[in-house]
């Protein structure tokens, strides 16, 4: 129903800014994932950071698949795992198997996961992170045909859950804001 | 006519669904398409690579210039508040450089001198230029840089990559404007080094952690912790005598270098290109006539 108001209203906004902001809105939870995947390759100058970089982008897309799966789809997910793998240097197809497979796993399981309070959703979170971060680290160390360091990757995933709820935060800020201005336009 | 209206209703869900799960399966083997492709054809792969970063460059050099600005105003206040013992060091170190600059005069007329009797061919001067990191593109499964110079300033593959301290890496891929460095700490980098005074030749092997090992050594060679490891030139991909790193643990075989260069505060580094060969060219495959 939602939807049908929001289609209508854009339609009537026919001059080019409204579209645009229509369509910025629309797409707010793809902009913050694509802006998350940048901001975190920032330089950081802190010591030990730049090995265990957390993957911002999981906490993106666990948020945004149980708050917004109308705007967020499995096609997202494998087309933010390709610009991941092609920022960074490792092996080209490993982030596109870890987020989509994340979101697939997410998304099956959406009836449970979703309405959970903060800390529930938390150590959820937490708990899967571990699975895929090791399979992450597993293909890799079969594509290179030996063990990578798993204390790093370790520091990688608690660093991941401790950033959790800044992520989180900011993303539900935004999704109230987007929220509030699809109920404008339904009005 | 309800239950056949409800029975199509059904039979339309169904097949949506396995619409849908054949769509996952086809979206699953194609990512390990992808996998292969990457692990096959290296070059498509860099150049999308090269292409992608060279578009995010512009919001790289915007978002990066904060990070910057605050890690300078960290340094800055560090400094104000070791200011006077540094004036103290600096100016005994000032004194012995005044006798090494003397003794380095000397030297450069005895080895000009010499040069010229043996009428000896020095080797082409290094071109280096100095640039700004933009991205640290490094996390527990690789580490590299990106650099904000690329193809306009000549940088090409290969280009040893250095700070004030020692070595940093090479440059791995080059843009238009942006270039790959990939890291002394990377797991797919090997840098020939030598153990300075011992002179005994080994391979510095990364494995993404800020220690990377030092593997191949001549089975004679006792390494100390402290010991200094430079470049020992073998294979021409860096040139001899590049300060690399120190020997910081020698427990049951595995030998841990700390890098000289401080991998978490890298803003400027120096790129040199010293005319070496050594790297394997990219060229296709040769067919028989």
């Amino acid at each position: 129903m939602r939807n049908k108001g929001i289609t209508r209203n854009f339609l009537i906004a026919n001059n080019f800014m409204a579209r645009f902001k229509w369509y910025f809105i629309r797409n707010l939870p793809k902009i913050v994932l694509i802006a998350l995947l940048v901001f975190s390759y920032c330089p950081v100058y802190i010591s030990g950071f730049s090995v265990m970089r957390p993957q911002l982008e999981l906490i993106g897309i666990y948020f945004w698949t149980l708050h917004r799966p109308d705007r967020f789809g499995v096609l997202f997910a494998f087309s933010l795992g390709i610009l991941a793998d092609l920022f960074c240097s490792t092996p080209f197809g490993v982030n596109v198997i870890v987020y989509t497979l994340f979101y697939i796993a997410l998304n099956s399981k959406n009836n449970l996961l979703i309405n959970q309070s903060f800390y529930a959703d938390w150590g959820i979170f937490t708990l899967m992170l571990f699975p895929f971060m090791i399979v992450k680290w597993l293909i890799i160390s079969i594509y290179y045909a030996r063990f990578v360091v798993f204390k790093t990757t370790f520091g990688s995933i608690v660093l991941c859950a401790l950033i959790f709820p800044f992520v989180v935060y900011v993303s539900s800020k935004i999704a109230s804001y987007m929220a509030e201005k699809e109920e404008e336009a339904k009005i | 006519m309800a239950s056949q209206h409800h029975q199509n209703a059904s039979a339309g869900y169904q097949l949506k669904s396995k619409i849908k799960r054949i769509a996952l399966m086809l979206l699953v083997i194609s990512i390990f398409g992808l996998m292969l492709l990457g692990k096959a054809d290296i070059i498509i792969v860099d150049k999308l690579r090269n292409l992608f970063v060279d578009l995010a460059t512009p919001v790289l050099v915007v978002v990066s210039k904060p990070a910057v600005a605050i890690s300078s105003f960290i340094s800055n206040l560090r400094e104000l508040a070791s200011i006077r013992a540094e004036n103290t060091k600096l100016r005994a170190e000032n004194e012995s450089l005044n006798l090494v600059k003397i003794e380095a005069d000397r030297l450069a007329k005895e080895n000009a001198y010499l040069s010229d009797l043996t009428r000896y061919i020095p080797p082409p001067k290094a071109k280096s230029i100095s640039t700004r990191v933009i991205a640290d593109v490094g996390n527990s499964f690789a580490q590299s840089l990106i650099a904000f110079v690329g193809h306009d300033q000549e940088v090409k593959k290969g280009d040893v990559v250095l700070t004030g301290d020692g070595l940093v890496g090479r440059v791995a891929s080059v843009g238009f404007n942006s270039a790959r460095i990939m890291l002394i700490t990377d797991i797919n980098s090997r840098v020939p080094v030598r153990i300075e005074h011992l002179d005994a030749p080994a391979i510095l092997e990364g494995d993404n952690t800020e220690f990377p090992n030092l593997i191949s050594l001549p089975s004679s060679a006792k390494v100390a912790v402290g010991d200094k490891v430079i470049t020992s030139g073998m294979a021409g991909v860096y040139p001899p005598g590049l300060a690399v790193g120190i020997v910081v643990s020698n427990t049951e075989g595995v030998i841990k270098v700390r890098p000289f260069v401080n991998r978490n505060h890298l803003e400027i580094v120096h790129i040199v290109d010293y005319n070496l060969s050594g790297l394997i060219p990219e060229v296709p495959c040769e067919t028989k006539e």
